[in-house]
């Protein structure tokens, strides 16, 4: 598959779950436990994607003190504290930069 | 104070603007992403205003670049879009007494910021009033963004690689995260989603990444269901 067709695929799957109960399901109900699942999809997939992108295909041993676990950890406490996108990532970056320029 | 004689293009805007200051950083991101792929820059260009999700656009960009194969970036990519489900569904009783053809295009706008702003209005508003006040934000939302997609490609060029703006993506990804971690199952979620991830992540074709989203969703789930 092409990244064109990727591009449309993905389109098409995108409306399909915006739109399906507006247009076709109107007054049907979501199972509860698809409800309640639902509610933790985003959480915890992007949570798996920092990891994996942080580790990459190295397992446990990609948590090793690094550059961007540094900046991964001050963007943390700085999303925390402050809640604000746009701000925790100019930290991030920033962060990350001095630690790959500091990195011994 | 806010009456129900206000214009609703006047109130979507207002309601919408602040909730765009993020998807500056957010749609500069993807366009230099995407300037500095491999991919074709019109299509990562034109998912912007086609696919309208920043979220599963970096996610499956990112994917790519870092070589994983298109049918697991696209996995990844899917589950993250199912979110919009739950959106849909909630919304679909208070889009039920509108016009099939304001259903159809209303629906590209179910997005996280015009979804959020509509569940907090009040529900007897009147159709045509709600009409214009949910496509006004959409078409602000899906321009803005695409608008930031754009100036993003078209700086991308200028940004050395050495810039790793590629790492944006993941300190974006872990401030969506911890701003939405509003409750002990989205927390008992969001670690299980990671830890599962890490030690599952020597699995062929990033399916660590999958285990751990499906592990934390269950266990997110689970934590509710006990705490009630």
């Amino acid at each position: 598959m092409t990244f064109w067709m990727a591009v449309l695929l993905l389109t098409v799957v995108t409306y399909f779950t915006r739109s399906i109960f507006v247009l076709t399901l109107a007054g049907r109900e979501l199972p509860p436990i698809l409800v309640t699942a639902l509610n933790y999809v985003a959480p915890a997939t992007l949570a798996a994607l920092v990891a994996s992108l942080l580790v990459g295909e190295d397992g446990v041993g990609g948590l090793a003190p690094s550059p961007e676990l540094v900046a991964l950890l001050v963007s943390g406490l700085v999303a925390w504290r402050w809640r604000r996108t746009e701000l925790t990532m100019l930290v991030g970056m920033v962060a990350l930069w001095l630690s790959l320029w500091a990195w011994p | 104070m806010r009456s129900p004689h206000d214009s609703p293009i006047r109130e979507g805007l207002l309601d919408i603007w602040p909730l765009l200051i993020p998807v500056v950083p957010f749609g500069l991101v993807y366009g230099v992403l995407v300037a500095e792929s491999s991919t074709s820059t019109f299509w990562g260009w034109l998912a912007s205003p086609l696919i309208v999700a920043g979220a599963s656009q970096l996610t499956l960009i990112t994917l790519l670049d870092e070589g994983t194969a298109m049918a697991s970036a696209l996995a990844s990519t899917f589950v993250i879009n199912a979110r919009h489900l739950m959106y849909s569904a909630a919304i679909a009783p208070r889009f039920s007494s509108q016009p099939l053809w304001f259903r159809v295009i209303g629906s590209f706008s179910v997005l996280d910021q015009t979804f959020a702003m509509l569940s907090l209005r009040s529900e007897e508003e009147d159709p045509a009033y709600v009409r214009r006040y949910w496509l006004t934000m959409g078409m602000m939302f899906t321009a803005t963004w695409t608008l930031f997609t754009t100036v993003g490609i078209l700086s991308g060029e200028a940004i050395p690689e050495s810039w790793r703006v590629e790492f944006a993506v993941s300190v974006l990804f872990l401030s969506l995260v911890i701003n939405g971690v509003k409750a002990p199952p989205s927390a008992v979620a969001a670690s299980t989603g990671f830890a599962v991830a890490v030690v599952a992540s020597p699995l062929p074709n990033r399916t660590g990444l999958l285990v751990g989203a499906v592990s934390g969703v269950i266990a997110g789930a689970i934590t509710e269901t006990n705490s009630r």
